[in-house]
């Protein structure tokens, strides 16, 4: 295991340090000249020469690129991811801020999709071909399918306005929690259900499965226990990515609800041009990808031993 | 002619602590053009991985694979003919064929592949030729692979390679996951080739009786070494190392060996661990593939002190 | 002695979409207690699926008819889920797949005992007792092993130990001695020989290796197609048989020249519905085979063919 752990951790060092890069570039690869954007932010749309080469020498614009990575680098490490330009607070203090909704939305969707897609792969594997496998399949691709904006907006219209038992958008209460997380479980629910009628399939056709059964293992372990825990693998995995995803805020569902995570930080700042804000964000997210990442290597590797000793030729 | 020179083949493992799994040392033989050469030992003695090298699958960690003169390793830049002079079969029939294509276009792809016959009309003389060679009826070329049998499809892998023109065919236990009934038809039809075109033929195989009813040279390998090398009558009437002898008394059945953990021993003989009649030396200095009679090599140091001796 | 199996008129039929093949077909067998057999057959004969059918592990594209008996049970999933395991045990063919890769040998050996509702502390004597009786080479060390660290041979021997853990009445060993090098093979043998022999159990042998057949088995019963096409006693096997197919079955190994005393490709239509099987191979087929199915009749004591020519 140590090996491989040190691998694992060796390529994300290696992958953070390619992130961090390439974020500090965004502000180049944007049109327009950063100086100029800056001292707009400041000073307002029409701003003069001499305030846009001021602000080019106060923030150090005017350097080297590698000179001003490194100084990004040395903040960074320092955590001062810079400071908003438009409200001028720190982006890690905005970040902080909003990061708990994101937190949230996406804990309460991922258990959500998992309640619901857990037994039903189950349930479509063992009555495999049956109406009900049938059904819990095509609610399964319907969900996959459906997008989560539209969803949401079909969401909105009937708990919302028509049976009125739910508030259309907002933040705080639990009531407010349920149709985002409804909307995002869809897809992942979808998803995950799916994969595991498949993953289950395929473990039951394998050999050590007859083998237990011959040597007299009870079908229900052989099947909770054994088969189970072979199926899980590919679909803890999957999850777990999905985890990711719904950490970098899904811009989408977070507007239409009005919904103050991470999303709408990044979307807001795009528009505003609030490019710290926007780098700040993007590297926070590949931070949580890649841990996140790593985190189900090592789960991988825990679940299915086979992984931990592989040899390559 | 095929030379192994001081070959072997090591498998890494790991990444910052490097375990080697080391599947073929220090290998060095002679298969003479014309001639059957039969690879014995146990699984994990290596012998499939010699297959692969000869082949150019593999490319040896140490020591160099050459086929008439010339190395087996970057076969694009050998000439065509020399690239395609060595062919093998292997041991799973069903895992020759694309279960997708009919057996007609996989017979001709590699023809056509290779640009050795462009004409259609050529290529089914052809085809048709080396099917009446292994014994199969022109139908089969409309079947696809699942609706033949095991015995069928290894007839006809080999009648994919007999395409080409081969000088020496590597045939990697092509009988194990046969019925008796076609082994003895595939050995045969080996033969027939043998005697037909006079291909070399390299036979992996641990199957004993098989072996020796084929092979006229037989080198036996444990744990990647070659022990022994020999004439088949030489190696059944006058077996020298001590594991050659425990092989053959295994395979008639008068002896049981215990089974063995694995021994990985980087000094010394590689049978050091298990042999009845070892000494000190052979702990710590590995012994020479030495010819002790005409033709007959034993790498083990008793048998080397007799002679001498 | 008592009978401890009884197969009375088994078929089993695979379906697949609109197709099906018998793979077993109208066939009785009885198994004493303490009794030694083997079954001999090539791939396609059916030995396997009679084997699955026994131990209730067909899979659900299987129909079954006919009927089975463990001593005065009529065997039916629920009896056979009982029996499995206790009573009935089969070491599989398919070693490197046997085993559940991602649990320790110990953990899965142990599942077994769990069943029997024995002390943490018995089983795990329990297991290492079982493993040394398999005369496997440092036991302490394998139930913390995964089953990727072992290699084929001690697989399998892990599995026989699995199969031996209840002291069952009726063993069924699937081909314990497929592509196995001879060093190993010999082992196998050895050891089946000495567990077998020590305890009254029922052994039933399946297998294309006709010398493992000889050396492990009182009775042997030659399957072709999904029949019982000779049975005799091992020790006149290589001597007294009669029926074509086994004539061509032995006189196809190396030793004996490896000659093929058969049709290479069939000379009729491979499947015949009517008549016997063996005709399309047969070289002492004559019109009569082709039209009616001879029966299994004695010839000698202990000593039954299924052949127009023979009886």
């Amino acid at each position: 295991m140590g090996p491989y752990l040190l691998r694992r951790l060796s390529v994300a060092v290696v992958s953070l340090v390619g992130v961090s890069f390439v974020t500090f570039l965004l502000i180049f690869l944007v049109p327009g000249d950063p100086a100029e954007m800056v001292a707009q932010a400041r000073f307002g749309h029409d701003v003069g020469e001499r305030e846009i080469e001021m602000v080019c020498r106060l923030e150090g614009l005017d350097q080297p690129v590698v000179f001003q990575y490194i100084k990004w680098v040395r903040h960074l490490l320092n955590l001062d991811l810079g400071y908003s330009l438009i409200s001028r607070q720190s982006v890690l203090s905005l970040i902080w801020s909003r990061f708990p909704a994101t937190l949230l939305l996406a804990c309460s969707s991922l258990l959500l999709s998992q309640i619901v897609a857990v037994p039903a792969g189950i349930i479509s594997a063992l009555r495999k071909d049956t109406w009900l496998d049938v059904v819990l399949r095509l609610f399964a691709i319907w969900g996959v399918s459906m997008p989560s904006f539209w969803f949401s907006y079909i969401l909105i219209i009937f708990f919302a306005l028509k049976l009125r038992v739910l508030p259309v958008s907002g933040y705080g209460s639990f009531a407010n929690l349920v149709m985002p997380s409804l909307a995002l479980s869809l897809g992942i629910a979808g998803h995950t259900a799916r994969l595991l009628r498949a993953s289950i399939l395929e473990v039951l056709q394998q050999d050590y499965l007859n083998t237990a059964r011959a040597i007299g293992i009870r079908e229900s372990k052989i099947v909770f226990k054994y088969a189970l825990k072979n199926a899980m693998i590919p679909v803890l995995t999957s999850v777990a990515l999905q985890l990711s995803f719904l950490l970098s805020g899904t811009v989408i569902v977070e507007s239409i609800f009005g919904w103050p995570g991470l999303g709408k930080l990044i979307l807001d700042g795009i528009f505003t041009r609030d490019f710290p804000v926007v780098q700040g964000c993007v590297l926070f997210v590949a931070v949580c990808f890649v841990v996140i990442n790593v985190g189900v290597d090592l789960l991988y590797a825990w679940l299915d031993p086979r992984i931990r000793w592989e040899a390559r030729g | 002619m095929l030379e192994f020179r001081n070959v072997s083949k090591v498998f890494r493992q790991g990444w910052l602590k490097k375990t080697e799994i080391v599947a073929v040392k220090e290998v060095s033989l002679l298969i003479k053009p014309g001639k059957i050469f039969g690879l014995m030992g146990e699984s994990g003695s290596g012998k499939s991985t010699l297959g692969k090298l000869a082949l150019g699958l593999l490319t040896p960690s140490a020591g160099e694979v050459l086929w008439e003169g010339r190395l087996r390793t970057n076969l694009r830049s050998l000439p065509k003919e020399a690239r395609l002079a060595i062919q093998g079969i292997s041991q799973n029939p069903y895992g020759v064929f694309n279960p997708r294509h009919r057996i007609g276009y996989a017979l001709a792809e590699p023809l056509i592949y290779h640009g050795l016959l462009k004409n259609e009309q050529e290529r089914l003389l052809r085809i048709r030729e080396i099917l009446e060679l292994v014994n199969m009826e022109e139908d089969c070329l409309r079947k696809y692979p699942s609706q033949l049998s095991g015995g069928q499809l290894q007839r006809l892998a080999l009648a994919r390679i007999l395409l080409m023109n081969p000088k020496l065919i590597v045939a990697d236990e092509p009988t194990t996951m046969l019925d008796l009934t076609t082994q003895a038809q595939i050995i045969h039809l080996l033969k027939r080739i043998h005697e037909k075109k006079g291909v070399a033929i390299l036979f992996i195989s641990h199957d004993l009786p098989v072996v020796t009813a084929l092979a006229q040279r037989i080198g036996i390998m444990y744990g990647g070494r070659l022990v022994e090398v020999g004439s088949t009558q030489e190696i059944l009437t006058n077996p020298l190392h001590p594991y050659t002898q425990l092989f053959l008394a295994a395979a008639r059945e008068e002896v049981v060996p215990e089974l063995q953990s694995n021994t990985n021993n980087s000094k010394g003989c590689i049978y050091y661990g298990s042999c009845y009649q070892s000494q000190e030396l052979c702990a710590v200095k590995t012994p020479e593939l030495i010819p002790v009679k005409r033709e007959h090599l034993v790498a083990c140091h008793l048998v080397n002190a007799a002679k001498n001796g | 002695m008592s009978s401890l199996l009884e197969i009375r008129n088994l078929t089993v039929t695979y379906r697949f979409q609109d197709r099906q093949a018998a793979a077993v077909r109208a066939l009785d067998l009885t198994i004493r207690e303490g009794e030694k057999l083997a079954i001999v057959g090539e791939s396609g004969a059916g030995k396997t699926t009679l084997v699955s059918a026994i131990m209730g592990l067909l899979p659900n594209s299987a129909e079954i008819e006919g009927k089975i008996f463990f001593r005065e049970f009529q065997l039916n999933p629920r009896i056979l889920a009982k029996l499995r395991g206790k009573e009935i045990v089969l070491i599989p063919q398919n070693v490197h797949n046997s085993l559940n890769p991602v649990f320790s040998v110990g953990n899965q050996m142990e599942d077994l005992l769990i069943e029997a509702k024995i002390s943490p502390n018995r089983r795990r004597r329990i297991i290492l007792d079982l493993l040394r009786k398999v005369r496997l080479p440092r036991p302490e060390v394998i139930p913390r092993s995964y089953p990727h660290q072992l290699s084929g041979g001690m697989k399998q021997r892990v599995l026989l130990a699995m199969g031996l853990s209840r002291s069952p009445s009726l063993i069924l060993a699937d081909e314990p001695t497929k592509g196995l090098d001879p060093v190993r093979r010999v082992g196998i043998l050895y050891l089946l020989k000495q567990l077998v022999e020590q305890r009254r159990q029922s052994f039933v042998l399946i297998t294309h290796d006709i010398k493992a057949a000889v050396y492990l088995s009182d009775t042997v019963a030659l399957m072709y197609q999904g029949e019982i096409v000779e049975v005799l006693p091992a020790s006149l096997l290589n001597t007294h048989s009669l029926h074509p197919y086994t004539t061509a079955l032995l006189a196809a190994a190396p030793e004996r020249g490896l000659q093929v005393l058969r049709r290479i490709n069939p000379g009729v239509d491979s499947s015949p519905i009517v008549g016997c099987s063996y005709a399309a191979f047969c070289n002492l087929c004559r019109p009569a085979c082709l039209k009616q199915k001879p029966v299994l009749r004695k010839v000698a004591s202990g000593h039954m063919v299924r052949c127009h020519a023979i009886a």
